[in-house]
């Protein structure tokens, strides 16, 4: 019952991710002076 | 993350988290050599194909749904103006690049296939339209006109389930109907970006999302 407690708490997280997140959390990019960012990471560096 | 191997480049994909594929087109601001093929394999660059021509506009690139093929949009500089689409294939072996065909298109700065159709989509700032491009022999289908006036930098991809079609100009974010060419502002991501491509989820990740589910299914 424990294990599927957290197996369950974990999908919840995993689930609710990409929505905190809207389209940005899962996107790359490469600037034009050539480096590579997550968008996720351009967010909190602003 | 860290950085790739040349200046403006045409194009990325990733085929694991941490792992992409990129095109680089040019010599402006690049050594000769630089142009062609690269993999980005956590912040390690290794060239994979050194191609014969340099293009300074700005195309775009994207792998197939099966991760086989890398088709790249570049004016190969031959007697025929415009952009023409090309595809590197073999990618984990002896790398052929080859053209498909003219598209008669001149600022091809996004493409992107559909995950769940397998259409392969291009955004044309020249014509500031959306189409769908043959991957026979690089015929353009117009599906509309955005009805936007976008710069000549730009990149475009689909998420996983082909839900979203997101294109960048210069760093600003757009979503795109794949249907209508409409566009609806998305946000900044506060660089002037030439390639941009959706993270697939490392496969721990996957993993972990298909044992929650199966939970979830058990304890009903």
């Amino acid at each position: 019952m424990r294990r599927h407690t957290c197996l369950t708490i974990a999908t919840s997280l995993l689930l609710c991710a990409p929505v905190m997140g809207g389209v940005n959390l899962d996107w790359g990019v490469i600037s034009t002076d050539g480096d590579t960012k997550t968008v996720a990471e351009l967010e909190r560096e602003s | 993350m860290g950085h790739v191997d040349g200046n403006f480049n045409g194009g990325m994909d990733f085929y694991d988290e941490l792992q992409f594929y990129y095109f680089v087109s040019t010599d402006s601001l690049n050594q000769p050599g630089d142009r062609g093929l690269w993999r980005w394999d956590n912040n390690v660059n290794t060239q994979l194909f050194n191609i014969p021509f340099s293009d300074s506009g700005d195309g775009d690139a994207t792998l197939s749904n099966d991760l086989t093929r890398f088709f790249v949009t570049v004016d190969d500089q031959d007697g025929t103006s415009g952009d023409s689409l090309y595809v590197f294939d073999n990618l984990n072996g002896a790398v052929t690049f080859t053209e498909i065909g003219e598209t008669g298109l001149s600022q091809l700065i996004g493409i992107a296939m559909d995950p769940v159709s397998g259409l392969l989509y291009g955004y044309d700032s020249g014509t500031e339209s959306l189409y769908t491009l043959s991957t026979t022999d690089g015929t353009p289908t117009l599906v509309a006109a955005s009805g936007q006036s976008f710069g000549s930098i730009g990149s475009m991809d689909f998420n996983a389930d082909g839900s979203t079609l997101l294109l960048t100009i210069a760093g600003d974010l757009y979503k795109v109907n794949k249907n209508t060419a409409q566009v609806e502002a998305a946000g900044d991501v506060g660089l002037n970006v030439s390639a941009l491509s959706y993270r697939i989820p490392e496969p721990g990740t996957a993993l972990l999302l298909g044992l929650g589910v199966l939970a979830l299914i058990r304890r009903r």
